[in-house]
């Protein structure tokens, strides 16, 4: 029972939960919260008055859901709490972008199907023939059952009955049950009582994972700067504990405060010098911020630490090329191209070997670059933008102009095409659809000042008429 | 020496009421001193339009010339020049009076204000350049007229007017051999001969070898600006040096207690007008008409340095770097304008206009300008700094490498970016060969379905409907290949994937 557990154990600290359905939910406590106390919107955007603290988004692209781009992938970074349900309805949900439908159902559940495909003969356990009162009474069996029932088989309502009777057995002293009540209802989405379960396993026993664990009930009510000050009361009791500053770090980066974020990554890199999430996320930081030498040599680090992916050698490529180490560029793409395992990667690499081909005035090397990114991808919306562009500087309009098209509706997070479909637009003449496009441009990035530029020369042409 | 009259005054056009200058004295003609709106920085302190002043900018000078703390304003009036008889005066201003003035004798180009002598108290003495001469006044009376130096004169020019003197040369022989030198064009000759080839007729001619044969010939330049240069500290009463424009394009340097040439330098052309400045540009303004006077202004109590630029549409504008700070409205065209001390003002503006009027403005205490300028010049953000990371000593090095190396990583990148364009090449061709791009055909593959299939039309959008199931009870996501082909190949002229949604699992409520 215990080796099928372990094939399926995943660490429930890392473990995203979050669906579309959350968008509903009403947890969070504000609807309107106040600048920098919630992750939902405002600060979270590029948009807000105060102005994030990093670079702009037409320095550091963004993710599907509007933060910019971090330095590694993590379950929640493809998916936030932010945005609307209307915006995130209208996101493409492809496999690997946009979040399930439902809350705590498609992952959850892949992970539970995939023990039964393995076992043809049927389930190694009847759950539902189980006793569990008999099993609670007896630690020894009662934990193995529990984290059969809670990783492998997945049913989170008889694990939770089962830890329920065993937390009544040993009358709520034992932290083991508290943290495993907690982690039930967490996943069912029962956030207070999840809450109440954690606090009073970390009376009786303060442990790094619990602290982990709450910051996450606190970040999934919208609570960021509780959870980070649950974490900091967890650092003064582990001092030395790279998860939680890590952890801190993370919740920084939601809120779009890129200098707390570094600190506390540097901090992680202090207590953990291999923390491959830190390093790469610091040489992002580093690369968005103009200092590409800086990031090369932490994503050098990278691979002395055998990080070997084609994604680290698309980076250091890309860091050679903008701190101008000319004789490493190409190798390093040629590399990322033969690591590449997906697709996926290989048309990241080609639209980047099409930037620098770009830079190089090579068109006609770059259009190729472009078509073959969006061969590995069809839905590369950055590709389509530039091929439009340039199309449209070879006066190609027609065609330049439906990529421009393409890329809109395949990235409606992404200004650029809607602003360039309207420059182009403009210098054609069709101050109509340019007016359209470089509204929805300004909706997504509030201060670009060339949309903002056109803009006021739209107004002002239409209030003349 | 007419040449000199026309030369210096071709481009004025007085229209004054046609009447004597002298009887319209300033006492007399009507003043009114103005109070002007609250928001102008200027306060008006004198404006009379009929005070018939005829001058430029460069013969204005504010001075202090009885050394008694009042500065005044002297200028030099032109008078009416359209009069046959010329009534050049130099004026001075005590207050918006004239104190005195005495005649000149010919049009003078600049009137500068400068010390010559260490004597207490401290008397300016007034330096006129006119024609070849500078004169000196001193408390306004003559005091030493320095000439320029005598210029070389061609050895053949010398003999031909040599032997007119004796009489042994034809007009005609005379008029051939000059004729040749002023074409050969290396050595200029002398006003006099220049004027003995203009005559027309024999006649003249004879006439004038007769009259001017027993003059001395000499050549001579003449003065097209002048400057002060402060010799050896930088305070405002300390000794001074002029420095001359000739005509001939040389810059001559006098040292002005002993009148000596300091020192003299060539340009390549004649200067017209002399100021010491750097010489680069930095800035440059398209102005809303044509300019006709141009001032520093420089206001020490408040170190507020600009320049006030006067146009042809009565306007005056003030800049301060390149951001124009002020508009200051004028009723007529000012043709000559000076900022500085006058009276016991500290910041005035002196302005002569077209018509002869003399404005003087009053620059307000309480004034400040701001560079909140949006109109004209580049926005205030062109000066902001940008926001460099600072450099790192990572980034020196890989700098000094690429210095070092710089050959050897050019050659590696090219020849790096031939194998990838060779190696994008071929994986395109093999995309475009297995069709597999999302973006079809080339163009010759559009027709061709066209020519084929003759219900499409190029241009319009089919679109297609069909219906995906699931297949699986599994909650995974998979992908969908569409491939399009034409009727009678199997490869395909486009594909695309759809990346299909994780399915949801059946929900037993």
């Amino acid at each position: 029972m215990r080796a099928l557990t372990e094939q399926l154990y995943v660490d429930e600290v890392e473990a995203a939960d979050d669906g579309l359905a959350d968008l509903l939910d009403e947890n969070a406590f504000a609807n309107i919260p106040l600048p920098g106390t919630s992750m939902r919107q405002p600060t979270a955007n590029p948009n807000a008055t105060a102005g994030p603290t990093g670079p702009s988004p037409a320095m550091r692209p963004m993710t599907q859901s509007g933060r910019p781009i971090t330095g590694m992938i993590r379950l929640n970074t493809q998916s936030t709490q932010g945005k609307s349900v209307e915006n995130a309805l209208k996101t493409a949900r492809t496999s690997t972008a946009a979040r399930p439908v439902t809350t705590s159902t498609g992952r959850f559940m892949r992970l539970g199907t995939a023990s039964m495909l393995s076992s043809p003969d049927g389930p190694f356990i009847q759950v539902a023939r189980l006793n569990f009162q008999k099993y609670a009474k007896s630690q020894a069996l009662a934990r193995p059952l529990f984290e059969h029932l809670f990783y492998h088989v997945n049913d989170i309502g008889s694990a939770l009955q089962l830890a329920r009777l065993a937390n009544e057995a040993t009358e709520n002293k034992d932290w083991y049950w508290l943290v495993q009540l907690g982690k039930c209802y967490h996943r069912l989405g029962m956030f207070r009582d999840a809450e109440k379960n954690y606090l009073s396993a970390l009376d009786i026993q303060p442990m790094v994972d619990i602290y982990l664990y709450i910051s996450k009930v606190y970040t999934r009510l919208d609570q960021p700067l509780l959870a980070i000050s649950k974490l900091t009361d967890g650092l003064t009791k582990f001092p030395q504990e790279p998860f939680l500053v890590q952890a801190m770090a993370r919740i920084y980066e939601g809120l779009n405060d890129t200098i707390n974020c570094m600190n506390q990554y540097r901090h992680v890199l202090k207590l953990d010098n291999t923390n491959v999430e830190a390093i790469a996320c610091i040489a992002a930081n580093y690369f968005y911020t103009d200092q590409p030498e800086i990031s090369l040599k932490f994503y050098r680090r990278l691979l002395q630490i055998g990080c070997v992916n084609s994604a680290i050698f698309t980076n250091i490529g890309l860091c050679c090329f903008y701190s101008q180490q000319f004789d490493m560029v190409i190798a390093c793409f040629l590399k990322a191209l033969s690591c590449a395992n997906e697709d996926i990667e290989r048309s990241d690499i080609w639209f980047n070997i099409g930037e620098i081909a770009l830079y190089t005035t090579e068109v006609n090397l770059a259009i190729q670059c472009f078509r073959l990114a969006l061969v590995y991808n069809n839905d590369h919306a950055e590709a389509y933008n530039n091929l439009g562009l340039v199309e449209l500087q070879r006066n190609n309009t027609d065609i330049g102009r439906a990529y421009l098209q393409t890329a809109q509706s395949l990235a409606p997070h992404m200004f650029e095409p809607q602003y360039n479909y309207a420059k182009s637009m403009h210098q054609q003449g069709d101050l109509q659809s340019s007016f359209r496009a470089i509204k929805s441009s300004l909706e997504l990035y509030k201060n670009h000042a060339d949309s903002k530029q056109i803009f006021d020369e739209l107004t002002k042409m239409f209030a003349e008429l | 020496m007419r040449l000199n009259k026309e030369r210096g005054t071709s481009s004025k056009q007085s229209s004054q009421p046609d009447q004597p200058n002298s009887s319209v004295q300033p006492e007399n003609a009507e003043t009114k001193a103005t109070t002007t709106d609250s928001k102008s920085q200027w306060l008006s302190a004198h404006n009379d339009f009929v005070a018939g002043l005829n001058t430029v900018s460069s013969c204005m000078e504010l001075s202090d010339l009885w050394g008694d703390g009042s500065i005044n304003l002297i200028l030099a009036d032109y008078g009416n020049i359209l009069l046959p008889k010329l009534q050049v005066k130099l004026k001075v201003f005590k207050g918006f009076t004239v104190a005195k003035e005495s005649n000149l004798t010919d049009l003078p180009c600049a009137v500068v204000a400068c010390f010559m002598d260490n004597l207490q108290p401290r008397v300016p003495a007034l330096a006129v350049a006119s024609g070849s001469a500078v004169f000196v006044f001193k408390s306004l009376r003559p005091y030493y007229k320095f000439t320029l130096p005598q210029l070389e004169i061609h050895e053949v020019e010398k003999e031909v007017w040599a032997k007119a003197k004796e009489g042994n040369i034809d007009v005609r022989a005379m008029n051939g051999v000059l004729n040749e030198l002023n074409r050969s064009n290396t050595v200029p000759l002398t006003y006099k001969s220049l004027m003995f080839l203009r005559l027309a007729s024999r006649d003249e001619a004879l006439q004038f070898v007769e009259a001017f044969k027993n003059t001395e010939l000499k050549r001579q330049s003449s003065i097209t600006c002048m400057k002060k240069l402060n010799k050896t500290s930088a305070d405002e009463d300390a000794l001074s040096c002029l420095v001359v424009g000739t005509e001939d394009a040389k810059i001559y340097i006098i040292e002005s207690e002993a009148f000596t040439i300091l020192a003299t330098m060539k340009c390549p052309s004649p200067p017209a007008y002399l100021n010491v400045s750097g010489g680069k540009r930095y800035w440059k303004h398209s102005l809303p008409s044509i300019i006709t006077a141009m001032c520093l202004i420089d206001y020490r109590p408040k170190a507020f340095q600009a320049v006030a630029v006067a146009l042809g549409n009565n306007e005056i504008h003030l800049y301060k770097d390149k951001f124009l700070v002020d508009v200051i409205q004028v009723d007529d065209v000012v043709h000559a304008m000076r900022f500085g001390r006058f009276g016991r003002e500290d910041g005035t503006l002196i302005m002569i206009t077209k018509n002869g009027g003399l404005i003087v403005k009053i620059l307000k205490r309480t004034a400040t300008f701001e560079d909140t300028d949006v109109l004209h010049g580049p926005p205030k953000e062109q000066n902001m700094k940008i926001d460099v990371p600072k450099r790192t000593k990572l980034y020196v090095d890989q700098t000094l490498r690429e210095k070092e190396l710089a050959e050897t990583m050019y050659r590696v990148f090219q020849q790096d970016l031939i194998r990838l364009k060779f190696l994008a090449g071929k994986e395109f061709l093999k995309s475009i060969q297995s069709g597999l791009t999302p973006v079809a055909k080339t163009k010759t593959e559009t027709i061709r379905i066209n020519a084929e299939i003759p219900i499409l039309v190029n241009g319009m959008e089919y679109g297609f409907c069909t219906f995906v199931s699931c297949i699986t009870d599994k909650v995974i996501s998979d992908t969908v290949k569409v491939l399009v082909c034409r009727r009678d190949t199997n490869t395909p002229l486009l594909s695309a994937v759809i990346n299909m949604p994780v399915a949801e699992p059946i929900l037993n409520v």
